[in-house]
């Protein structure tokens, strides 16, 4: 079983090494944003599915990590690589900061409370024109050239999201991970055992706030260019949504969740218009015969 | 022998209503001490008292001299207060042994630990062989690798017991221990906490509806009413007792 499961994850890996040599650049493409929206959405997961904590605002963290990026070019105040470290880290310190707020509610409460943070972020982006450019976004030669060539940008993408999996992968078995599956599973038992449940949710929503930071500098890295819809709540149900239609009780659901979700949407607006429709056919379809996501069905030809 | 629970004056407040009102009782290190009393009389919420789930309006809750009324459930669980719950409270997705394991740990710096694989750090620090130990305890060693909700009743009461065991409590609380079991069961589950107890010269409280379990384990008897202490001592004195008759079989008897 562990032999299968790592020869799956290195199956996968030499297939996306080869992808740059195998498709036509707009495809890789499509392939580069479906990593960024993986990671994304297993950094969103952590929350949802690991640890049971619903949120509706992590696009904040996303589009923080994006205008991090962009916001050092614009103004002139680190150069791209540095900006691109300091991302997740800043994405981080804010999710900190709002997660210590927001998770002094519950449940709906709590999904609500990450959603207005959201909101205000999106709407800070929007009115601080001075800074941000407002509604027009932030779009120029904010990525160095070396990872404009398609190529080198597929790869780069490739590495850092490859790196940060692995590191998400070591969380999700670690003790900290089996932690958070505990609070998801019974919170007040979790705490009567002795462990102290508020601070291991505040961590786990400041990590996921760095990784969702990382995936939203990466997107810069694909799209040149940072606007306020990257905070909104529309975005943050992203993840969410691709996550479900993945399977949120396993590490690699929402990644095939991501993969499947992108190229199926990029595929279907070359088809037809009411590509939404399809999706939110799709969507209704594996919540009602498929909750465990459509990485369970792999799963099952694996045993 | 030193008292390792004081409970002096003790009293929750709902509204106008006092569900525990001014109850005061100690016990002994080493001992079984049972709490009984009709429904409503006030035991799940001197309970949640103890453990910190309410913080009372009045009163002090003193474990081995330290004052533990209205700390924090994972304060209080650390000071060696751990309970097993009323309504089987495990955790239904993780396997047996996980959750044993997570029980182990949840109070030490492990499980702070965010890159460490889980089975080789737990097999490096002893904590997969604790485990061991502790489901052989319980009777659980073949189950270990199932997910608890596949357990039967009993076992899922059992599991639950071993969690509040894995804390390492100096008190073991338990809520209705034999609630909904098989006579079966029920004599499995009296005869795994004697032996516990002794064993490990836990000090264990429990409330109990099933008073064959009560006379038939408890160093001690705490009888309440009403949110009050009617009656305390060892089973011959509080069978004995008028008034609590009275309150169990109604002033007619």
């Amino acid at each position: 079983m562990a032999l299968s499961r790592r020869s799956t994850w290195g199956g996968a890996l030499v297939l996306l090494l080869i992808a740059p040599f195998v498709l036509p650049t707009p495809w890789l493409l499509v392939l580069q944003n479906a990593l960024v929206l993986g990671l994304f959405a297993v950094a969103t997961n952590l929350l949802v599915g690991w640890s049971g904590l619903v949120s509706f605002g992590q696009a904040a963290f996303y589009g923080l990590g994006a205008y991090t990026v962009a916001l050092a070019w614009l103004h002139g105040l680190a150069p791209f690589w540095l900006a691109f470290c300091a991302a997740p880290l800043i994405a981080a310190l804010v999710a900190g900061l709002t997660g210590a707020i927001a998770l002094r509610a519950r449940k709906l409460y709590f999904a609500l409370l990450t959603l207005a943070f959201s909101e205000l972020f999106y709407v800070l982006a929007e009115q601080l024109y001075d800074i941000t450019n407002g509604a027009n976004g932030i779009f120029g030669a904010m990525v160095p050239d070396i990872l404009i060539v398609p190529r080198n940008g597929f790869y780069f993408t490739l590495a850092i999201v490859a790196a940060a999996l692995f590191v998400l992968h070591r969380i999700f078995h670690s003790p900290f991970g089996l932690a958070l599956r505990a609070i998801r599973e019974r919170r007040v038992r979790a705490e009567a055992l002795g462990l102290d449940v508020a601070r291991h949710e505040l961590a786990a929503f400041a990590l996921s706030g760095a990784f969702c930071g990382l995936a939203g500098a990466l997107y810069v890295v694909h799209d040149q260019t940072a606007y306020p819809e990257l905070l909104d709540w529309v975005k943050s149900g992203e993840p969410v949504i691709v996550a479900v239609i993945g399977g949120i009780s396993t590490f690699a659901g929402p990644l095939v969740g991501a993969l499947f979700y992108q190229i199926a949407h990029d595929a279907l607006v070359t088809l037809t218009r009411d590509w939404q429709l399809v999706l939110g056919a799709l969507l209704l379809l594996v919540v009602l015969f498929r909750p465990a996501g459509l990485a369970s069905l792999l799963e099952r030809k694996e045993r | 022998m030193a008292a390792l629970l004081e409970v002096e004056g003790l009293i929750k407040r709902f509204g106008g209503f006092a569900a525990v009102d001014g109850v005061s009782f100690a016990i002994e290190e080493g001992t079984i001490h049972a709490v009984i009393g009709p429904n409503g009389a006030g035991k799940t919420t001197l309970f949640r008292l103890l453990t910190g789930l309410h913080a009372p309006s009045a009163g002090r809750i003193r474990l081995a001299g330290r004052d533990i009324a209205g700390l924090a459930p994972h304060r209080i669980a650390c000071l060696g207060l751990a309970q097993s719950f009323q309504l089987t409270t495990i955790f239904p997705k993780l396997s047996v042994r996980e959750q044993v394991e997570f029980a182990l740990t949840a109070q030490s710096g492990l499980a702070w630990r965010m890159l460490a694989a889980t089975p080789s750090l737990f097999t490096r620090r002893g904590v997969r062989a604790a485990a061991e130990v502790l489901l052989a305890e319980v009777g659980l060693s073949e189950a270990a690798e199932r997910p608890a909700e596949t357990l039967s009743h009993g076992d899922q009461r059992a599991l639950d017991v071993a969690l509040a065991l894995a804390t390492e409590p100096r008190l073991l609380l338990l809520d209705e221990p034999t609630a909904g079991m098989s006579s079966f069961e029920t004599e499995r589950m009296v005869a795994m906490i004697q032996r516990l107890a002794r064993a490990r010269n836990l000090t264990v409280l429990f409330s109990e509806h099933d008073m064959d379990v009560v006379f038939g384990i408890s160093d001690r008897i705490t009888v309440l009413h009403r949110g009050r202490v009617i009656a305390e001592g060892d089973a011959a004195r509080v069978q004995a007792d008028p008034e609590v008759a009275e309150v169990y079989l109604g002033s007619t008897a």
